[in-house]
């Protein structure tokens, strides 16, 4: 036994030896000649929090910098965001941002700055599906059942997310636009709150992503009506396109953007730390294990999806706002 | 109402209130912006400016309902002031400065300066004390705070750069 | 059941368990004791280290760190009244006032004793009743949160002070303090005045350190005495005989605690108010609180600490963390393997037990920890006046900033302290205006989420399905009269 705590004494010293190591890297002419600053528009304790604790914490050993976290909550992401886009296009400043909160808001509020001429992606991380779950006691037995009850009585159904324009509001309203149909949606403070409704039955359909559900799921505690993605995720339960409901909806891209101007070998340099990071095996590890998938998609790949999503984002803003 | 009654610190913070609380009452649909629609249904379910009017009104009532009762019952007595209001402006002006040059120039100078004219002003006479907590207090707040807690203070590039590589 | 329990007893004995959670306990104090600098915040960086530990060595080591974040902040509150989260306020209302009277040992003993008793019962309870409170719990949803939120701020208001109409100004301008900004519900702009800094609101740290910790630097800085004569005493440690009258308080608080973590998302502040509230309220010298009462240190630092119990169990039984740091445990336990759920007890029982098990050993552990550190803490006291400040304003300054990296957030420091001398010299308590500021922003979300789910027929609902939330609603004005008159008389 105490040889094991040794053990795990030893690890714990190389990994936190490592990332000190790497902070404190020989000094270079080039850049990151100092830790890089990564601002995260959201509270402590947060899926983003949590992902970018895995980043900055293997990320070191490939830039030779460390990268700090700096919360910036507020205004719904607005406050942080706008922070990074007034901050130096040096590449020390970067901001770990969602597609809602990049390409959505710019229709929705009246933003500080300008999502799209501001800011450059430099890698999305990773991203997650959503899936349509119900209580297993539920009438709605598939996806078309909860859109006839609907069809039936507008806004009987009730429907928790996790706040405006957020995560799990954008697909509902997708959904209500696609289908025609009229939620009532009743807003929470986070995903876990509005699954926990829809358990106690105080709300009758809510969203979650896999890697949160598949314990419930398990357990028979619910039922998966409709999964994002062009593929069925689980055999038996259709997507959403299959449902009539196109496009890229339901999927939150965690991505890392970098203030616009930035140097194209800045760029390079963190693209190359992004794209080894993806091959490492303890990163990997540690997303699985937090149960997040890793797929890297670089600057100019994302570029194209982000200006898609900006399209998309407003058409559905004006079609359902008034 | 005599100017003592309303000179009695209580009172007139109790009108203060009345008179922002009314005028913020007034003037509630300037102030408190309107919310979307989705689909015919308000984005909110409540209207944003729910809330804050009856917030307001009562505040508005409560001061109005104190001040009333003050009336009623006052007595006018000489009440001390607060006392040593100069050193306070001194302390309060040091920590507004402290607040506005803290990012420009960055913690451990800033906090330096603000620890060592605190110390003197407070009645720090040894000049080698002050000297070892302004330098010294700064240093290893900021890095425990960057290095161990892995949060972010502001500082000067320079600064910044020299700590890299001198730890380094 | 009974055979997974003594299964998942003999696994929590283990030296590096032991070992690495009195590691956490250490360095959770250390860091809640930083204002600003919050358990979450150390809880967040220290969960990847927590991958790399085997499940028994890395869960104890985050529940530890959070467990000794919780005391560690309730250090600045009774030393230099400087309360880091709306939980320590409470505490800092008697346990700075006894540090001014030169106990400041008694006041951090008691606040020691006291919340580890609060969570050992609650987590005890919890272990035991941990299905029973997994089902209640589901009965509880946005109308119950509305209404037990309301109750706190009538019984707040009616038991804080002697001049009711001066309580109810003062948390109604809290109340409003926490309407700049955008609204909770539909992220719509209120008082803003146009200005980007104030969307997102006041926050609030400025706030606590600004109306708390500021004026009473300044009366020393104003009041310019070299030396304070008896704040810079340690004074005596607890005795046994101080905390046996405070035994019942403690009990009390506790229950109160363990009750209100089993509501989702009330949390510590009205856990501790209460408690706080309660004790005032029984106690035969309701006057002597607010003024160096040990018996309210006790009541508010065992009612914020039996929250801790109930907290856990939709973690634990269904999966869903209910705030961010059961969020993080989350993310711990499932790097370890576990997938918190209906079926963890199922599948991994032994597992839980032994966590949950740590749970309790960490308490006693912190008994010792904390009892042996307490001395070097209280020692801060006796640092001179003209080194002492400089610090502690340097510490307010760099807590405040790094709560959310603003530097308009220094400027709120400097304004709320300047407010706080004058609400004190006009005779205005703070502590109604900031409990109104922290409990209206969820008291207006907990209202607009039972009108959205009541589709329009508020009253129908509350009448038809909701008559729990219903009775609360009519009886906590009667509550908050009942206590106002009783104080009134007893002080009277």
């Amino acid at each position: 036994m105490f040889v094991k705590s040794l053990k795990t004494a030893g690890k714990l010293l190389a990994f936190t030896g490592a990332a000190f190591a790497a902070s404190l890297g020989t000094a270079q002419a080039e850049y990151p000649e100092k830790p890089i600053t990564l601002v995260i528009p959201f509270g402590a304790g947060g899926s983003h929090d949590l992902n970018s604790r895995v980043v900055t914490s293997i990320i070191p050993t490939y830039l030779n910098q460390a990268m700090i976290v700096r919360l910036t909550p507020g205004a719904g992401g607005q406050k942080g965001s706008q922070e990074v886009a007034s901050s130096e296009a040096d590449g020390y400043t970067l901001l770990f941002s969602h597609n809602y909160l990049d390409m959505l808001k710019p229709h929705v509020d009246n933003l500080p700055y300008n999502a799209m001429e501001d800011f450059i992606p430099i890698a999305r991380v990773n991203y997650a599906p959503i899936a349509v779950i119900v209580n297993a006691d539920s009438p709605f037995q598939t996806f078309e059942d909860m859109i006839k009850a609907s069809e039936a009585e507008p806004r009987s159904v009730s429907m928790a997310h996790s706040g405006n324009w957020g995560a799990l509001f954008v697909p509902a309203a997708q959904i209500m636009k696609s289908r025609g149909v009229q939620l009532n949606l009743v807003p929470y403070e986070g995903g876990g709150p509005a699954t926990q409704a829809m358990l106690s039955g105080d709300a009758d359909v809510t969203m979650g992503f896999p890697s949160v559900i598949g314990p419930l799921l398990e357990a028979g505690k619910i039922r998966v009506l409709a999964t994002s993605g062009p593929e069925r995720i689980y055999d038996d339960v259709p997507t959403l396109s299959e449902s009539g409901v196109e496009g890229d909806i339901g999927f939150m891209h965690r991505v890392v953007l970098a203030p616009a101007g930035t140097p194209d070998d800045v760029v390079a340099k963190l693209e190359a730390a992004f794209t080894a990071l993806q091959e490492d095996k303890t990163y990997k590890r540690l997303m699985g294990r937090l149960g997040e998938n890793v797929d890297l998609m670089l600057g100019d790949e994302y570029q194209a999806l982000r200006e898609a999503q900006s399209v998309a984002y407003k058409e559905l803003v004006d079609a359902i706002t008034q | 109402m005599n100017s003592s009654f309303i000179r009695k610190p209580e009172n007139m913070f109790a009108l203060v209130c009345l008179v922002f609380s009314t005028l913020g009452f007034v003037f509630m649909g300037a102030l408190v912006a309107k919310p979307k629609v989705l689909f015919g249904q308000s984005l909110t379910a409540i209207t944003p400016s729910i809330f804050p009017s009856i917030i307001l009104g009562l505040l508005a009532l409560l001061c109005l309902a104190h001040l009333i009762i003050a009336k009623r019952n006052f007595v006018p007595s000489n009440e001390q002031g607060i006392i040593g209001i100069g050193r306070g402006a001194v302390f309060f002006s040091i920590m507004t400065v402290y607040g506005l040059v803290l990012v420009p120039l960055g913690f451990i100078i800033s906090s330096s300066i603000t620890i060592a004219v605190l110390s003197w002003y407070t009645g720090n006479r040894s000049k080698l004390q002050i000297a070892l907590i302004a330098i010294l207090a700064p240093i290893f707040l900021y890095l425990s705070a960057t290095r161990l807690l892995a949060v972010y203070l502001p500082e000067l590039d320079v600064i910044e750069l020299a700590i890299s590589r001198l730890l380094g | 059941m009974f055979d997974l329990f003594t299964e998942g007893f003999a696994m929590a004995m283990r030296v590096d368990t032991f070992l690495i959670m009195a590691v956490g306990l250490f360095c959770g104090m250390l860091v809640g004791a930083l204002p600003g600098f919050t358990t979450l915040m150390a809880m967040a960086i220290l969960l990847p280290i927590s991958f790399f530990l085997e499940p028994l060595v890395g869960i104890p080591f985050l529940l530890g760190i959070y467990k000794g974040g919780i005391f560690g902040g309730s250090i600045p509150a009774i030393l230099v009244s400087m309360p880091g989260t709306g939980a320590a306020v409470a505490t800092s209302r008697d346990g700075y006032q006894l540090t001014q009277q030169g106990k400041s040992r008694k006041a951090l003993d008691m606040a020691l004793f006291s919340s580890v008793f609060g969570d050992t019962a609650s987590d005890i309870f919890t272990m035991l009743m941990i299905f029973p409170i997994a089902l209640l719990v589901m009965q509880f949803g946005p109308p119950e949160v509305f209404s037990v939120l309301l109750m706190s701020l009538i019984i707040i208001a009616a038991t804080s002070g002697s001049n009711i109409i001066k309580t109810f100004i003062m948390m109604m301008l809290g109340l409003w303090l926490a309407q700049i900004g955008t609204d909770p519900l539909g992220g719509v702009e209120r008082f803003t005045f146009g200005l980007f800094d104030l969307r997102s609101g006041i926050p609030l740290l400025p706030m606590l350190i600004g109306v708390f910790a500021i004026p009473e630097v300044a009366k020393v800085v104003m009041e310019n005495t070299k030396a304070r004569q008896l704040a810079s005493v340690m004074g005596e440690r607890l005795s046994f005989a101080e905390f046996r009258r405070c035994f019942k308080t403690i009990c009390r608080s506790t229950v109160i605690g363990t009750g209100i973590g089993t509501i989702p998302g009330l949390g510590q502040v009205v856990a501790a108010m209460m408690g706080y509230s309660a004790a005032k309220n029984a106690s035969d010298t309701p006057e002597n609180f607010g003024k160096g009462e040990i018996e309210g240190v006790a009541a508010a630092e065992a009612a914020n600490n039996a929250v801790n119990g109930p907290t856990m169990v939709p973690l634990l039984t269904l999966g869903i963390p209910g705030d961010n740091v059961t969020a993080i445990l989350l993310g711990a336990f499932v790097a370890q393997g576990l997938r918190p759920g209906p079926q963890l007890f199922e599948e991994q029982g032994a597992t839980v037990f032994a966590i949950l098990i740590a749970m309790v050993f960490a308490n006693l552990m912190f008994l010792i920890i904390g009892y042996l550190s307490i001395p070097v803490f209280s020692r801060l006291v006796t640092i001179k006046v003209s080194v002492l400040i400089p610090l502690v304003i340097m510490f307010a300054f760099a807590g405040t900033y790094v709560f959310r990296s603003d530097s308009i957030d220094l400027l709120m420091l400097v304004i709320f302290g300047i407010f706080g001398i004058l609400a004190k010299s006009a005779k205005f308590d703070v502590m109604p205006m900031v409990m109104g500021f922290i409990l209206g922003p969820p008291l207006e979300y907990a209202f607009g989420q039972t009108v959205a789910l009541s589709n329009g027929n508020f009253v129908g609902f509350f009448l038809t399905e909701r008559w729990g939330a219903m009775m609360v609603l009519i009886m906590s004005p009667l509550i908050g009269y009942y206590l106002w008159q009783r104080l009134r008389k007893s002080t009277a």
